[in-house]
């Protein structure tokens, strides 16, 4: 049996269709003071019209930006938004598109798209504006073939990691579902195709049984996935760097907790301290190493020392991003330097994936002394000057941390809507059908009927978990039931 | 070797390879040359006879090829080895039944012979599933085995532009290809065929149904012998032919249960199962069915018929290792269903009477290929049948098939053009998948001739769309039988409306003539006043048509609020009525239809190169290439491609 094939049916059509509008969050989904929620499709006029971001006798044609207060319903209330509007063929995607710039709070940026989800959009699929672009002329072949990669990073194992990193791991519910709605729906085809057994496939009653628990288990599942929690941390970054570099103050800062001890002598983080804190949906452990000696520098307390300095090893063995801090005010500066080098040049027991940044703190004090710079530049490596006392350059820090955890989150692709909304999506369809499936049992509206319903519903959670083939349920006709007039 | 010296091939050259060729295909077909006869000198030969179309067997895919062939102008010849089989029925004496019946009303509807054959000769109809939905209504009937063969016989007999022969064909002739055509990919050309006795047919295009009689093996117990059809033989030479030509070969087994003496059976002691009523027939041009009926029987094994075969389980040819091939799930051996479903204490046998004339009736449900002594002990244990005496003993059989992936949807060799494939040789089972892949065949091998397009049904058109989508885009690793459930828009393809599906369609391509023509006329014309009618009449205030979508209102009772509507024919009214109820799922599988309208349009040329796509993974380059989808919807249905695949395949076909 193919257990979990991606060529989804209903992604496949949907990537090939441009008729229905979709929408999802467009800018990178990490704190940022605007965030951007992009729909594109024939309904966008009508479904704005619906929302209320439009007037009801809307008729324009021209490209237009204007502001608007839309209604989030319910406790939420109502939020600005800035609307640009294309409401013809004459946009990126070649169809009617809006945008509305917001707050970029990822809770009402999710919340909009789901208003928009109520009204009739489609939650987009990853490359979907990029296709549709394509398809309209906007784009080249070889800026199509880049997006068309990030769809091919969604295989199997990445896919069956994104859903096990949501909250009591979706995968499995999801794969027992859809594996119990292609139970059923083999026992209903079963008993449409093969009348002339004298097998009875399924009974009304205990087919609206099943269908009952697979709708009550479709149901538990979006509920789970509503309450998520903190999923395990997507990254984990590593601060180096000499002894009183502002390691401990920049932790405290970036975490804004009071983790680590702080204080004015050198050396007093002997211990490795570990910090997980959420960035919007990512979960991202830090760790604060014992600050690594100049040659010499300290002999007491070796032993505690050398533990420490074991700890900072295994940090840094798990770590995708190295924070390197340097006091550009210090007078060791150079020695730093050194030592980044170094570790630049021998791996230093690091990933092969990592990322090291060069962090001058402390630049409230005094800016750093001449030469150094141009000493920094030679390394080839990113460089942030910040101060965790005055607050200068954390907000950018933050924004960039915010966007290697976005890079390295299998759960969330940029640009477009991520794993969970999509579940949602796929679990709302599913229950809708299912239900439907029990009226039309209820109603004794004939087996083929039903059979269609749960088809559909194995076919939205399919979406997520893999394609219904013929050959899945003929095979599971076949193990069960001895078939052969 | 005398192939490979010579540019022309002389009869004399020929006769001396008679006899060669027979060992030849036997033994070690490996030793031909792959380039086979080449530049064909057409006047050298003595016996020659030309045609258009050249169809080889005589079955149920070659009978119906060669009626659509000649139907639609082809010189088209028929060439069978006995004459005496023309389209029998090897296995069991029925027609239809659950998705084969809707073929057969499809291929009524494209003009072909199966329906109206069986009309006129059967012994019983069922409508099966009639309690389901219309969809699931299935026509079945229990066919007179030898009224049926002489009606098919005496139908392709009447056809004109259409020659019956004897012939034993011994080899395929081909040339190197020199079409210039980028869109043809195939090397060889077929140009005709050689039969026993110095003569050859030359002709465009050569049908190819030889159902399981390529390298055929029969199995009673350790007994075997070579055949494809108790007391008939094998194919040798086209298997020669097919493996000079290089095609892909490979094995499948089936069987057939034992047949018995009528006279000999307790009917007072097993179950009556008569026909219908009110028979149905499965040709739109058939009226009414007049002829009486005769009840078919149902009798049950017991635990006692399975421990005897679980203790002879050693004797039998596909537990004692001598046939390892894949035979069908859904049609297994007693052998199999008393091993895989050990928990079932009884199984159920049909005794279905294999015509008027004749005592013999056919066992469905115990094919087996257990020696005779334990086929003739396990009747003796059967309440009902222990005097039973067998006419016919049950066997399985091992016979080659042509991975049905080397054929283009309309049934043409990608690899020798103008050869076309159809029926049990390429992995299908059952006389209607057969028949449907025939007609597509005669069809296309006709306009193909004619230097016309090649025609094929999409999925949401028929069933045979998805036959011969499912087997060149996915093949088949067993044979390969119609479910409703492989038909993802089953609620739209009907038995009751295949006339609606294709008759327009046969009309345009020249496969009916006019009084099919004029019946599907009349029944859309009365399908249009019904209609109007209920659109127009109101009932408790709120328009008929409306009124009717209520899952309790019946078409009479329609009748006496609208009088009016007594004027509509019943087969019409049932359209109307169905159309009406089921118009909400109707619209649906419709629109799913269109949304895949897009992919199907998307088309791929023949000659595109999936290694210009350097991005492409290596499995999708391998099956895109073995496959070839004309189209991106069919490039999606072959297994393990995903969509990231497709997007680039579109990327490239767009640049």
């Amino acid at each position: 049996m193919i257990e979990f094939l991606y060529c989804t049916e209903g992604l496949l059509i949907r990537l090939f269709t441009v008729d229905d509008t979709i929408v999802a969050i467009a800018s990178p989904l990490a704190p940022a003071h605007r965030g951007i929620v992009r729909i594109s499709g024939d309904a966008v006029v009508p479904m704005l019209q619906r929302v209320g971001l439009l007037p009801a006798d809307f008729r324009g044609s021209r490209p237009r930006r204007f502001p608007a207060a839309l209604d989030l319903g319910c406790d939420l209330g109502s939020v600005d938004t800035d609307v640009m509007l294309w409401p013809t063929e004459r946009s990126y995607t070649g169809q009617p598109s809006a945008e509305l710039h917001l707050v970029g709070s990822l809770p009402i940026l999710d919340a909009v798209v789901d208003r928009l989800i109520e009204v009739g959009a489609r939650a987009a699929r990853a490359g979907e504006f990029t296709m549709r672009a394509f398809l309209a002329g906007r784009l080249d072949l070889p800026q199509a073939e880049a997006v068309l990669g990030v769809i091919d990073a969604e295989d199997p194992n990445t896919l069956n990691d994104a859903l096990s990193q949501l909250a009591g791991n979706l995968s499995r519910p999801l794969q027992a579902a859809r594996s119990e709605l292609l139970n059923l729906l083999a026992d209903v085809e079963a008993g449409l195709d093969f009348v002339d057994e004298d097998i009875e496939f399924v009974e009304d009653e205990h087919l609206l049984q099943r269908l009952r628990q697979i709708r009550a288990g479709l149901i538990s599942t979006a509920d789970q996935l509503r309450e998520r929690s903190a999923s395990q941390s997507a990254l984990e970054i590593v601060l180096r760097g000499l002894p009183n570099a502002g390691k401990s103050c920049l932790l405290n800062a970036i975490t804004q907790t009071e983790s680590a001890i702080v204080t004015e002598q050198a050396g007093t983080t002997r211990d490795s301290i570990s910090v997980i804190f959420e960035l919007d949906e990512h979960s991202i452990q830090i760790t604060d190493t014992a600050g690594i000696e100049a040659r010499g520098a300290h002999e007491a307390d070796a032993a505690v020392l050398a533990k420490a300095q074991l700890q900072a090893i295994d940090a840094a063995s798990r770590a995708d991003l190295c924070l390197w801090c340097v006091d550009a005010s210090g007078p060791a500066s150079n020695d730093a330097l050194d030592q980044l080098r170094g570790a630049l040049a021998a791996g230093g027991g690091f990933k092969k994936s990592i990322e090291h940044w060069l962090l001058l703190t402390k630049s409230d004090l005094s800016p750093p002394p001449s030469g150094w710079m141009e000493a920094i530049a030679e390394l080839g490596i990113r460089t942030l000057s910040v101060s965790a006392v005055s607050g200068s350059g954390m907000a950018e820090l933050i924004t960039e941390i915010g966007g290697v955890a976005e890079r390295l989150d299998p759960t969330e692709t940029g640009g477009v809507i991520g794993t969970a909304a999509r579940c949602r999506n796929s679990l709302t369809s599913a229950s809708t059908a299912t239900q439907t499936a029990i009226a039309l049992t209820q109603a004794q509206a004939g087996h083929e009927l039903v059979a269609a319903e749960i088809r559909a519903a194995a076919s939205a959670i399919g979406d997520v978990t893999g394609e219904v083939y013929t050959d899945d349920l003929l095979d599971r006709v076949f193990s069960r039931f001895c078939i052969g007039k | 070797m005398l192939f490979k010296s010579h540019g022309l091939v002389k009869i004399r050259e020929l006769r001396a390879l008679d006899a060669l060729l027979e060992e030849y295909t036997l033994s070690a077909i490996s030793a031909f040359p792959p380039s086979g006869l080449q530049l064909l000198n057409r006047d050298s030969f003595q016996n020659r006879y030309d045609y258009d179309v050249v169809v080889i067997g005589a079955g149920h895919a070659g009978t119906e090829a060669a009626a659509a062939s000649a139907r639609l102008g082809a010189r088209t010849a028929l060439l069978t080895t006995n004459l005496d089989t023309v389209g029998q029925m090897s296995c069991n004496p029925a027609i239809g039944g659950v998705a084969k019946g809707q073929i057969v009303r499809e291929v009524d509807a494209l003009g072909g012979l199966m329906g109206q054959a069986i009309d006129a000769t059967a012994i019983q109809f069922r409508m099966l599933n009639r309690r389901k939905g219309p969809a699931m209504h299935s026509p079945r009937a229990q066919a007179d085995k030898k009224s049926y063969q002489n009606h098919i016989k005496w139908q392709i007999e009447s056809q004109p532009n259409l020659d019956l022969r004897q012939e034993t064909v011994e080899d395929l002739l081909t040339e190197p290809s020199d079409s210039k055509d980028p869109q043809e990919s195939a090397t060889q050309r077929v140009v005709g065929v050689k039969v026993r006795g110095d003569a050859v047919y030359l002709a465009k295009t050569v049908i190819l149904t030889t159902g399981t009689f390529l390298q055929a093996i029969m199995h009673t117990g350790e007994a075997q012998s070579a055949g494809g059809r108790a007391g008939e033989g094998t194919t040798a030479g086209i298997s020669g032919a097919l493996h000079r030509l290089n095609f892909e070969l490979d094995r499948f087994k089936t069987g057939t249960p034992p047949r018995l003496n009528a006279r000999t059976i307790d009917f007072s002691q097993i179950e009556v199962q008569p026909g219908d009523d009110e028979p149905q027939p499965f040709s739109f041009l058939t009226s009414e069915i007049t002829t009486s009926q005769m009840p078919c029987h149902i009798a049950h094994t017991n635990e006692a018929v399975h421990d005897l075969i679980r203790e002879n389980l050693t004797r039998a040819p596909m537990y004692s290792g001598q046939i390892d091939s894949q035979g069908p799930r859904y049609c297994p051996s007693i052998e199999d269903k008393v091993v895989r479903f050990a928990d079932k204490s009884s199984h159920q046998l049909f005794l279905e009477p294999e015509g008027r004339q004749t005592q013999e009736v056919y066992v469905n449900g115990i094919s087996t290929s257990l020696p005779r002594d334990v086929q003739d002990a396990m009747f003796r244990l059967i309440p009902g049948l222990e005097k039973a005496s067998i006419m016919r003993y049950g066997y399985a059989v091992e016979y080659d098939f042509c991975p049905p992936t080397q054929l283009w949807p309309h049934l043409e060799s990608k690899s020798v053009a103008g050869l076309f494939l159809a029926g049990q040789i390429n992995g299908t089972t059952g006389y209607e998948e057969a028949a449907g892949q025939g007609l597509i065949a005669g069809l296309n091998a006709a306009r193909t001739v004619a230097g016309q397009s090649t025609w094929v049904p999409a999925r949401q058109d028929a069933y045979l769309g998805v036959l011969v989508d499912d087997l060149v885009t996915m093949g088949t690793d067993e044979p390969y039988r119609m479910f409703t459930s492989r038909a993802e828009y089953r609620l739209l393809l009907r038995q009751d409306n295949a006339d609606r599906r294709l008759t327009a369609q046969a009309d345009q391509l020249g496969l009916i003539d006019a009084p099919r023509r004029d019946r599907l006329a009349e029944k859309l014309e009365q399908i249009r006043i019904g209609r109007e009618l209920l659109a127009a009449a109101r009932i408790e205030k709120s328009p008929a048509d409306v009124y009717l979508r209520r899952p309790e209102v019946t078409w009479p009772m329609m009748c006496e609020l609208v009088p009016e509507l007594n004027q509509i024919a019943p087969d019409a009214a049932e359209q109307c009525c169905i159309d009406i109820k089921y118009a909400g799922y109707l619209d649906r599988q419709q629109m799913d239809v269109d949304k895949q309208q897009r992919m199907s349009e998307k088309r791929i040329p023949v000659s595109f190169d999936y290694n210009r796509i350097g991005s492409l993974r290596t499995e999708a380059r391998e099956k895109l290439t073995k496959v070839r989808p004309l189209n991106l919807a069919q490039a999606k249905r072959i297994s393990g491609i995903t969509p990231a695949d497709l997007a680039l395949v579109l990327a490239h076909l767009e640049h």
